[in-house]
C-alpha cells in the first residue's frame, strides 16, 4: 500500500475546473516530482492534498485512510505538510514564531520547544535570525524558514510548491541538497518544480500535469527521456 | 495651561479609543470583516453596567470582568451562529459579512432601545478629580485610562504568547499560511471575533464611566474605531493605540475650541485626510 494515492482527483474554483483527473501515488520515503507547464494545476493538486481547496470528487488515501474533504487541520495532523508556493510566511511574525506556528496542531503542539532547538542545531542560521521578522530575510533564508516550518510538525511526507523559486542558482541547489537531506531522514516528498532537470535528477519517479489531468508517469529516467517532456520542459529541439 | 489641560483630556480619551478599536481591529484583520455592529456592543455593555451600577450598586471593576466573559459569548455565539454561515468565497464574503454585521447593528440598536429605552445613562463612580499643578484630572477618567491600557496589555500578552494567540497573528498575516501549518481557521474565527466583542463591551464598560450615553449612539463608536484602524493603518496594533491617542486629542481641541457637536465630526476628517494623503495610515503596512 503506497503512502499516498490520489485517484481521479477533481477540483474548481467556482465554475472554473482547474483539476480533472489526476492520479498519481508516492511509497514510503520516495521523492515523486510532478511537472506541468504554468496553469496545469500543480498548487490546486497540492492545495487540495491538503484540505485547502476542497476537491470535488475522486480520492486521497494517506495510510489507507481516506482524507479528501477533510480540513487542513486535521490532514496537517495526519502527517502531511505544505512548503507553499511563494512560501507565504508570518512576515511580521519572528523567525522563531514562524518555526513554532510549524508546531501548531496537537499531535507537535507539546514538543513545539524540543523541535524549535532542533531547527535551529540543524540550521544555524536561523538560530542567529530567530528574532528577526522572517520577511526581513533574504529569498534564501526565507525559503530555509518555509521548509523548516513544515518539516516541524514531522510530516511523513511534505510537498514542496516550486522551493526554488526566484531564488539564485548556489541557493537554488542548497536547496535542492536540502531536500535530497530531509528525504534520506525517511521523509517521502512531492516536488514541484520549474526547475524539471534538476527535480527530476533528485526524484525516483515523476508525473506529468497537462490542463488539470495527470497524462504521463514514469520513473524519473523515463520522463526525462521522454520526446514530448524533453520538448515542452526540458528546452532540447532535437534529440541530440 | 489650558493646552496641558487639552493634552491631558485627549490622551485620558484616547486610551478608550484604543481599546474599543483594537477590538474592531482584531477582527478586521482575522477575519476581513469590518464589524458595523462594534459600536452597539459598546453602547450596550455601557447601558447594562449603567443599570446594574444603579440597582445593584456594583462596582465598575467587578462589572468589566462581567462585560468581557458577557461580550465574548455573544460574539462567539454570533460568528457560530451567523457569519461562519456566509459563503465561504473570499470574494463575496466581505460584501455579504459587510451587509450582516449592518443588520445586526440595527437588531442590537433597536434591541438596546426596546430593552433600556432611549434615555442617556451613565455609571456616577468617582466623580471627583485630582487637581495637578492647576490641571484637573477627573478620577473618572484617569481611572477608565488606566483600566484600558491594562486591558489593552493583557490582549498584547494574549496574542503574543499564548498558542492561540499566534494562531490569530498568523492568520491576519496569510490565511493560506496559517491553512498551511495546520491552524483550525474556523475555530480561530470564532476566537476572533469573540475576543472583538468582549474587548468593545470591556470599552463599553469604561466609556460609561466617562460619557452618558443611550442605546442609538452605537454608530458614533463604530466610526470612531473606524477612523482609529484606519488613521494607525488596518491592522497595525501599534497603529492602533496611536490613532486612538491622535483621535482623543482631535476630539479634546475640537470640543474646546470649536464646541462638542464639531469634535463628533473629528473621525470623519481625520479619516478623509488620512485615507487622501497617508493611504496605509501611520504605521500600516504598504501592502495591507
Ligand atoms: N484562486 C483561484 N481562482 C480561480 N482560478 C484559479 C485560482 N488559482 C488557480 N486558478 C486557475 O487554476 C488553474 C491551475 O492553477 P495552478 O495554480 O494550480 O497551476 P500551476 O500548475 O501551479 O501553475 P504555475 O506553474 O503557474 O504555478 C489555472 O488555470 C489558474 O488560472
Ligand atoms: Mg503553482
Amino acid at each position: 500500500m503506497p503512502l499516498l494515492a490520489v485517484r481521479d482527483l477533481e477540483a474548481a474554483y467556482g465554475d472554473f475546473k482547474a483539476l480533472h483527473g489526476v492520479s498519481f501515488a508516492v511509497e514510503r520515503g520516495e521523492i515523486v516530482s510532478i511537472v506541468g507547464a504554468n496553469g496545469a494545476g500543480k498548487t490546486t493538486t497540492l492545495k487540495s492534498l491538503l484540505g485547502i481547496v476542497h476537491p470535488t470528487a475522486g480520492t486521497i488515501e494517506l495510510d489507507g485512510t481516506r482524507i479528501e474533504g477533510r480540513r487542513p487541520s486535521d490532514i496537517v495532523e495526519r502527517g502531511i505538510a505544505l512548503v507553499p508556493e511563494g512560501r507565504n510566511l508570518f512576515r511580521e511574525m519572528s523567525v522563531e514564531e514562524n518555526l513554532t506556528m510549524g508546531a501548531h496542531v496537537p499531535r507537535a503542539r507539546r514538543s513545539a520547544r524540543s523541535r524549535v532547538a532542533a531547527m535551529y542545531e540543524r540550521f544555524p542560521i536561523l538560530a542567529e535570525r530567530r528574532r528577526q521578522p522572517a520577511g526581513t530575510l533574504s529569498g534564501g533564508q526565507q525559503q530555509i524558514v518555509a521548509i523548516a516550518r513544515a518539516l516541524m510538525s514531522e510530516p511523513s511526507i511534505v510537498l514542496m510548491d516550486e522551493p526554488s523559486l526566484g531564488l539564485a542558482p548556489r541557493i537554488t541547489l542548497e536547496v535542492f541538497a536540502l531536500i535530497r537531506q530531509i528525504n534520506e531522514r525517511g521523509t517521502a516528498v512531492v516536488l514541484v518544480e520549474q526547475n524539471v532537470v534538476q527535480a527530476l535528477e533528485l526524484a525516483a519517479r515523476a508525473y506529468v500535469l497537462s490542463e488539470g489531468k495527470t497524462v504521463m508517469q514514469g520513473s524519473a529516467a523515463e520522463i526525462r527521456a521522454n520526446p514530448e517532456v524533453k520538448r515542452r520542459f526540458l528546452g532540447e529541439n532535437s534529440p541530440p | 495651561m489650558t493646552v496641558v489641560q487639552l493634552v491631558v483630556n485627549g490622551l485620558l480619551l484616547g486610551g478608550v479609543f484604543a481599546l474599543s478599536a483594537l477590538g474592531f481591529n482584531i477582527i478586521y484583520g482575522v477575519m476581513r470583516v469590518v464589524n458595523l455592529a462594534h459600536g452597539d456592543v459598546v453602547v450596550i455593555a455601557a447601558m447594562v453596567c449603567a443599570l446594574a451600577f444603579g440597582a445593584l450598586g456594583l462596582n465598575p471593576l467587578v462589572l468589566l470582568p462581567v462585560a468581557v466573559a458577557g461580550g465574548f459569548v455573544l460574539g462567539a455565539a454570533i460568528h457560530r451562529l451567523l457569519l461562519r454561515r456566509l459563503p465561504a468565497e473570499t470574494a463575496s464574503t466581505e460584501a455579504s459579512s459587510l451587509t450582516l454585521t449592518f443588520g445586526l447593528s440595527f437588531f442590537l440598536a433597536g434591541g438596546g432601545l426596546a430593552l433600556f429605552g432611549g434615555s442617556f445613562r451613565s455609571v456616577p463612580f468617582l466623580t471627583g478629580a485630582f487637581d495637578v499643578g492647576g490641571i484637573s484630572i477627573p478620577q473618572a477618567k484617569l481611572l477608565a485610562f488606566a483600566l484600558a491600557l491594562v486591558l489593552a496589555a493583557a490582549l498584547a500578552a494574549f496574542l503574543r504568547f499564548t498558542a492561540a494567540g499566534c494562531a490569530i497573528r498568523a492568520t491576519s498575516q496569510h490565511l493560506e499560511g496559517a491553512l498551511a501549518c495546520g491552524v483550525d481557521i474556523d475555530r480561530v474565527r470564532t476566537l476572533s471575533y469573540g475576543l472583538g466583542t468582549a474587548v468593545a463591551a470591556a470599552a463599553g464598560a469604561l466609556m460609561s464611566m466617562i460619557y452618558n450615553l443611550n442605546p442609538q449612539m452605537g454608530v458614533q463608536f463604530t466610526v470612531n474605531a473606524f477612523a482609529v484602524v484606519v488613521i494607525g493603518g488596518l491592522g497595525s496594533y501599534a497603529g492602533c493605540v496611536l490613532g486612538a491617542l491622535v483621535l482623543g486629542l482631535a476630539n479634546a481641541f475640537t470640543s474646546y475650541f470649536v464646541g462638542a457637536s464639531l469634535a463628533e465630526a473629528a473621525p470623519y476628517v481625520l479619516f478623509i485626510l488620512v485615507s487622501l494623503l497617508m493611504p496605509s495610515g501611520l504605521l500600516g503596512r504598504r501592502t495591507a
